[in-house]
């Protein structure tokens, strides 16, 4: 029953999610407007994590299932995969080693700010 | 007979269910990143579609049922930064900067390459959030004309790649912080990365998770803002 109610609570974030994506005047996933309803709901206290658990249990730990029929899609283009995985692996190795760097000094920077701030 | 079967939503589901079953084993048999169990089970299903001559569009009704828990899946990651928020907290300022940094460069290096190459804007833009968390990437992709299951190739790729390279970047980079390192594992190789991040600490994988919801929420206002 608790599991059920979960499940329905979840999937009425997902529409309410996805109403108001529909409304706005410039194009964002509704997936993630749910997401942001979800953490108000939280933050304010209306829904408590003891009440998700276990449908958060569950879909953390199967979650990589729910993208398996995304991925299967790519037999409908496995033309444009045989055509251009160099350029598909280059940038995505190439920006993989980008991002690291950035993200990584961003952060280192900022921790030196603070300490020196904080002397 | 093939017809009656695969015209049934059934077959996609028992297909992809039983294959990321096999995948998850084969993954904790071998405990190696390259054995992903998304990407076996992957593999597993096009090989039966193309062996048996299946029309995706017959695999995908049931294909369809589970992309549909797509939405429940997106939303629960705001439990997870919930249920973190004394790490958030304590480092927003960090978390907040390298995600930032991570997500605009990572953006900005796709963009450059893709036009460099000469690769054309379709592939580029199912490539731009390639190193975000599935469901966001699966949803900017969506949004930006791109093709979501090159984005997901791209993005598995990345992943893997991120977590097998994950030692080597932060030694050849001196990352020497460990919530810089968290940040830039969950940044630039999402879920995957951050398996390997779980291994370096339970800290840094902390970090980590939450770090690539943070940059999945940029990328996607980056996307929705300025592409």
């Amino acid at each position: 029953m608790r599991i059920l109610l979960q499940l329905s609570f979840l999937f009425i974030v997902t529409l309410l999610g996805e109403a108001v994506s529909y409304m706005l005047p410039f194009t964002f996933p509704g997936t993630l407007i749910a997401m942001f309803i979800l953490l108000i709901l939280l933050g304010a206290g209306a829904v408590k994590t003891e009440q998700l658990q276990e449908s958060a249990d569950f879909f953390s730990k199967y979650m990589a299932l729910f993208f398996v029929p995304a991925g299967v899609e790519i037999v409908e283009n496995l033309e444009i995969l045989r055509t251009s995985w160099i350029p598909l692996v280059s940038i995505s190795i190439i920006s993989l080693f980008i991002t690291f760097l950035a993200a990584a000094k961003a952060v280192e920077f900022s921790e030196w700010l603070i300490s020196r701030r904080a002397k | 007979m093939k017809e009656l079967i695969t015209n049934s939503p059934l077959f996609g589901l028992a297909v992809t269910i039983l294959s990321y079953a096999l995948g998850m084993r084969i993954s904790r048999k071998t405990g190696k990143a390259i054995f992903n169990p998304l990407l076996i089970a992957e593999i597993l299903i096009i090989a039966v579609l193309l062996l048996f001559d299946i029309p995706f569009s017959a695999y995908n009704k049931g294909g369809a049922v589970i992309n549909m828990f797509l939405g429940p899946v997106t939303a629960l990651l705001s439990y997870s930064i919930y249920r973190e928020r004394k790490l958030v907290r304590q480092h927003i300022i960090s978390i907040l900067a390298g995600t930032a940094a991570g997500s605009i460069a990572s953006i900005i290096a796709i963009l450059l390459l893709s036009s460099l190459i000469g690769i054309d804007t379709v592939l580029a833009s199912s490539l731009v959030p390639k190193s975000v968390t599935t469901p966001i990437a699966i949803a900017i992709s969506e949004t930006l004309g791109g093709v979501r299951s090159l984005t997901v190739t791209a993005l598995l790729l990345t992943g893997v790649a991120g977590n097998i390279l994950a030692p080597l970047m932060i030694k050849i980079f001196r990352v020497k912080n460990r919530v810089a390192q968290g940040v830039a594992i969950g940044t630039a190789s999402h879920v995957v990365g951050t398996s390997k991040a779980l291994e370096l600490g339970e800290d840094i994988g902390a970090i980590s998770s939450i770090a690539l919801s943070f940059s999945g929420i940029i990328t996607a206002i980056i996307a929705a803002l300025f592409l």
